[in-house]
């Protein structure tokens, strides 16, 4: 039967041993190897033959990430399971990138990580499903990437308020009053509107509400 | 002939007392005409006008900066005039405190020079949070590099041995499967506090990154509607701002969540020529900004933004949500 042959990389000892003992009481996985730093897993991958790295993404002063982009252009065929304390979606993106074939959480169960290995090993990708539900979450409500156009044109509903006084032709000190904030907040507001919208001043604003429909409902 | 000897001689003395205090003193009658300066005032105020000059002229030619000191001495000249006192107004470069009192017919205006006690105050607030971000440093990296895997390793070893138990019998199966639900509590624990004490996302990924995914967890874990935009904030800022500004938006929304029964939290983030600007709204109830002035949480934004060089404005109505405004230098 053929094993699958595996390094660990994480920079806690008593983690990396746990693991190797835990997986070789599989018959089909054979622990190559455990790897605290950069060094010390180069040495282990020319040594061996190796189908998965198990590799912590920080490993104090190695960066797992940067470690699985150089090993990827190094040895392309050898899988990297990224295994990881922070479930952000920056650090899965990122270890995406650097071309990991999969991604699961620390506190994954015993199951849970054997699965991710086969299911790498035979060439597949894996996520845990913490992982991949952040991951679709981004796709389906892509927030952060709706914000980031640069013209940043949404508004918030206190701006959008503010910007509707405004076109009805209110004082800073009326709408003050109205929405129960100070002038100082209004005029805030009315800075912030026309650095966002990029209109000069009050007439640009009721341009930009009228064009937009907002003086509607 | 004695006598005038001596008047002449305490006037002497008089003058140069004024001109050897370490205080710039002005002091002018009803209608703005000057009844004496010394040259500390002509120093502070950046004034380069000869003493004798001065005395030719209305105080309202003199004194046209800074601003705030421009309208106590414009209502000074009105007969309702009444004593102020302005602390550690900014100007050219200085912290200058004004001190007015009225005198029979006028008022007299002393200024001291208080930035060398500003600086310090500056100094030692920075210190002070400088220890405390070491200190969660320090805490976080314990965590990190004791607790956590040792944790991970409690678990592994748990999972070595849960084959074994499954063969022994069902009830102790229970208990070992309870007692692995409760050590992922422990770590899911220790990795939030972890996170707050230092959050690893704002120095890998910065500070934009950082507060999305600060919104995103708030979004998740509370019934609170967040949301975070910014503008302008492209490139990355001086580290120390970074954390300052993220410290302050968590504070915020700690203050937040304790307090104010939102449903719904906007933040945005502005990057102005050469100024940050960070709005904060809730919608909930809000507060009467008198009052408010020294809760724990509201004071440590406002030395977080103080140790920034910057301003904040809490402005609140009860009933009706809350906005603090921050504006930091950057350029």
């Amino acid at each position: 039967m053929q094993h699958i042959k595996i390094i660990i990389a994480d920079d806690h000892k008593i983690f990396r041993e746990g693991l190797a003992e835990l997986l070789n009481k599989e018959k089909e996985i054979l622990v190559k190897g455990d790897a605290g730093n950069k060094i010390e897993l180069m040495e282990l991958l020319k040594m061996h033959e190796v189908d998965v790295i198990i590799m912590d993404i920080d490993m104090g002063e190695t960066s797992g990430i940067d470690l699985t982009a150089n090993i990827k252009t190094e040895r392309p065929d050898v899988k990297v399971l990224a295994l990881s304390m922070h479930g952000d979606k920056n650090y899965i993106v990122k270890m995406l990138e650097a071309g990991a074939n999969g991604y699961i959480l620390k506190n994954a169960g015993k199951e849970e990580m054997l699965n991710a290995i086969r299911t790498v090993a035979s060439g597949n990708t894996y996520f845990s499903s913490q992982v991949s539900s952040k991951l679709l979450e981004d796709l389906i409500h892509p927030r952060s990437t709706k914000i980031r156009k640069p013209e940043g044109t949404s508004l918030t509903d206190r701006e959008i308020e503010v910007l509707k006084l405004i076109t009805e032709e209110y004082s800073n000190s009326e709408i003050a009053e109205r929405l129960f904030i100070s002038i100082r907040t209004v005029d805030t507001h009315r800075r912030n509107l026309l650095d966002k919208l990029g209109v000069k001043n009050t007439a640009g604003l009721v341009k930009y509400a009228l064009q937009h429909g907002l003086l509607e409902n | 002939m004695n006598d005038k000897n001596q008047h002449n001689n305490t006037d002497n003395l008089l003058i140069s007392i004024l001109d050897n205090t370490p205080f710039g003193i002005i002091s002018y009658d009803h209608l703005g005409h000057i009844l004496l300066v010394n040259k500390q005032a002509l120093v502070f105020l950046d004034l380069e006008f000869s003493i004798d000059e001065l005395k030719e002229k209305n105080i309202l030619e003199v004194i046209t900066v800074p601003e705030e000191l421009k309208k106590r001495v414009e209502s000074g000249l009105s007969r309702k005039r009444k004593d102020f006192d302005l602390e550690g107004i900014l100007f050219s470069n200085k912290y200058l405190t004004f001190r007015g009192r009225k005198i029979s017919d006028g008022m007299i205006i002393t200024m001291a020079d208080i930035t060398t006690i500003k600086r310090s105050e500056f100094l030692s607030l920075n210190s002070l949070l400088e220890g405390q971000e070491m200190e969660r440093k320090r805490l976080a990296r314990e965590i990190h590099d004791g607790i956590g895997p040792l944790l991970s390793a409690l678990k592994l070893n748990l999972a070595n041995i849960e084959g074994d138990i499954e063969k022994e019998n069902n009830d102790l199966k229970k208990k070992f499967l309870k007692s692995n639900m409760l050590i992922d509590e422990v770590a899911d624990d220790l990795r939030s506090i972890s996170h707050n004490l230092l959050p690893k996302v704002l120095s890998d990924f910065g500070l934009i990154e950082a507060l999305e995914s600060l919104s995103e967890k708030i979004q998740t874990s509370n019934s609170v509607d967040m949301t975070f935009m910014h503008t302008g904030m492209e490139k990355r800022l001086d580290g120390v701002i970074e954390l300052g500004i993220y410290r302050i938006g968590q504070e915020l929304i700690s203050n937040t969540l304790k307090h104010a029964n939102a449903r719904k939290i906007t933040m945005q983030l502005i990057r102005r020529k050469d100024f940050l600007h960070l709005i904060f709204e809730d919608d909930g109830k809000g507060f009467d900004p008198e009052t408010i002035n020294k809760g724990i949480g509201i004071m440590n934004i406002q030395n977080r933004v103080k140790a920034l060089g910057g301003e904040v404005n809490f402005d609140s109505h009860p009933g009706k949500g809350m906005t603090a405004t921050i504006d930091i230098p950057y350029n």
